[in-house]
């Protein structure tokens, strides 16, 4: 025999073995390894703006949406951001923009065991991740942060939101109720302290985008840094409290 | 694509602050106990829904200085109840309201309540339990700064730098500067009211009360409920303010070009 026989005849033999064996699946999952020790992720992180992805120049609307979208700019032309733009006037952020956003304020993941929670220092929003949650119900009320479910795939936490709050054709971010953001949570080496947090974004909205949108972020740990109280509307209070006028046009 | 209309009506929805899943709210049949009897910190971790019909309410005659007492005599909540303009609660006027859920996060290094009254104010306190001092004379804060330690089962939190526009009550029971909020909470079981966290407040302010004030709140176990982002003063004003003046501007714009307004 051969070697090439030899060869041949045991590879025959291997995988008459494997077709043989009952206790294995015939079509395998891809497989997570459950005894992988899974991070975590608490503490205080930063966007890292130069390593962070964005989103793409042009983006994949449906005609629908396109159509809607010039609509919208006719009807409201001019736009005066000063004064159109919802975040300037302290509408906080969405889904999936909330993710997305690469601002200067930090955010600080808490884990626990059951849920674990994103607090925003920008608006002071807060995200909370039901950890091998039932499904959400159809019944869910929208909100701007939406509803997630987390499951652990070895060492990466899988997120899904959905019944986020739709923004309309005139927002910068347009979104349907049929928006769902998943995102992997993942740890990687590298930026100033070795290791850094990734969000790897899929934003799957079908009524507003022809195809997936996928956005790498990279968050660096904020050493020394602490999640502050942000109140965007104080100035408002201060001055009705100094009994001056505004000092802010759009105000 | 949802209409805005669409959009404007599930927002008006949002307006329902929180459905609870009532059979979460179960009573449980154990006698009265104390949890972390066994020496571990109890697990407060969770929603809780404060229960107004325990909240003690504050005496009659309340001791207040002079200075505090014309305060509150001449209080007018229009122009001096910071929420009239979309401000927070603030501490302790977010652990004393009886209207929103409280959600408590805990970790053994922080604790964290949570108290989301309107959209843009998720009012979030943090509680270090690390054993670091207070900071002499940290910055004015709605929140505070809080230092929080274990006395057995009972958590001692110490809060300070509490800004003094902030009212106590929306009746317009005010503070000073010098505000140290002490609070005591523990978890109750009983067979009348089930798992409760229970809540002894005391204000400590010689500039304000010539004693302290002493007040409790009741908070229910609901691990059902499920929390809701309300809309909130913020959002209600941008659509007043934006979408307002747009309609009224399209529709002059419409009679300037002879157009029938409906």
């Amino acid at each position: 025999m051969t070697a090439m026989t030899r060869c041949a005849v045991l590879a025959c033999a291997l995988l008459a073995t494997l077709v043989s064996d009952p206790s294995r699946p015939v079509h395998a999952a891809p497989r997570v390894d459950d005894s992988a020790p899974r991070p975590d992720f608490s503490g205080v992180w930063l966007p890292n703006s130069k390593e962070s992805g964005r989103w793409p120049q042009q983006r994949p609307f449906t005609p629908e949406t396109a159509k809607l979208q010039m609509q919208w700019t006719k009807d409201t032309a001019p736009i005066d951001f000063t004064r159109d733009d919802d975040h300037t006037s302290c509408l906080p952020y969405t889904l999936p923009y909330l993710a997305t956003t690469i601002t200067q304020y930090p955010f600080e993941i808490v884990s626990t065991p059951r849920r674990v929670y994103f607090f925003t220092e920008v608006y002071g929003q807060v995200r909370r991740i039901d950890i091998d949650a039932p499904a959400v119900s159809p019944e869910q009320l929208p909100s701007r942060v939406g509803t997630s479910r987390g499951h652990w795939e070895g060492s990466q936490l899988v997120v899904e939101t959905t019944h986020i709050l739709p923004e309309n054709e005139g927002s910068r971010f347009p979104s349907s109720p049929a928006l769902k953001v998943i995102e992997r949570f993942s740890f990687v080496q590298g930026g100033e302290f070795g290791k850094q947090l990734v969000d790897e974004i899929t934003i799957r909205d079908p009524l507003v985008y022809q195809q997936p949108i996928t956005i790498r972020m990279v968050y660096k740990p904020a050493r020394g840094i602490s999640v502050d109280e942000y109140i965007c509307n104080q100035d408002i209070w201060d001055q009705h409290l100094d009994g001056s006028t505004s000092k802010i046009p759009w105000r | 694509m949802v209409a805005r209309q669409d959009i404007l009506m599930s927002r008006g929805w949002l307006v329902i602050a929180l459905l609870i899943a009532l059979s979460g709210c179960g009573k449980t049949s154990a006698p009265v106990s104390n949890e972390g009897a066994d020496g571990k910190p109890p697990d407060m971790a969770g929603v809780w829904l404060p229960d107004a019909s325990r909240s003690e309410p504050w005496p009659a005659q309340l001791p207040l200085t002079p200075t505090a007492r014309s305060a509150l005599e001449s209080f007018d909540p229009a122009q001096q109840d910071p929420t009239t303009y979309c401000m927070p609660l603030g501490t302790p006027r977010n652990m004393l309201q009886t209207e929103y859920p409280l959600e408590v996060v805990q970790t053994p290094g922080q604790l964290l309540f949570v108290v989301q009254p309107s959209l843009a104010n998720a009012e979030v306190r943090r509680v270090r339990l690390d054993g670091s001092a207070l900071p002499q004379a940290p910055e004015a804060s709605w929140f505070g700064t809080s230092r929080g330690r274990w006395e057995g089962a009972t958590l001692v939190v110490e809060t300070i730098g509490l800004r003094p526009d902030a009212l106590i009550s929306g009746n317009g029971l005010r503070h000073s500067d010098e505000l140290r909020v002490i609070e005591r909470l523990s978890i109750v079981n009983d067979a009348a009211h089930g798992r409760t966290l229970v809540e002894e407040i005391e204000l400590r302010d010689p500039k304000a009360y010539e004693q302290s004030l002493k007040t409790k709140r009741y908070f229910s176990w609901a691990p059902q409920a499920q929390l809701r982002e309300p809309a909130g003063c913020i959002e209600l004003e941008w659509i007043d303010k934006t979408w307002r003046q747009r309609l009224e501007e399209h529709a002059g714009a419409d009679r300037k070009a002879g157009k029938k307004s409906k």
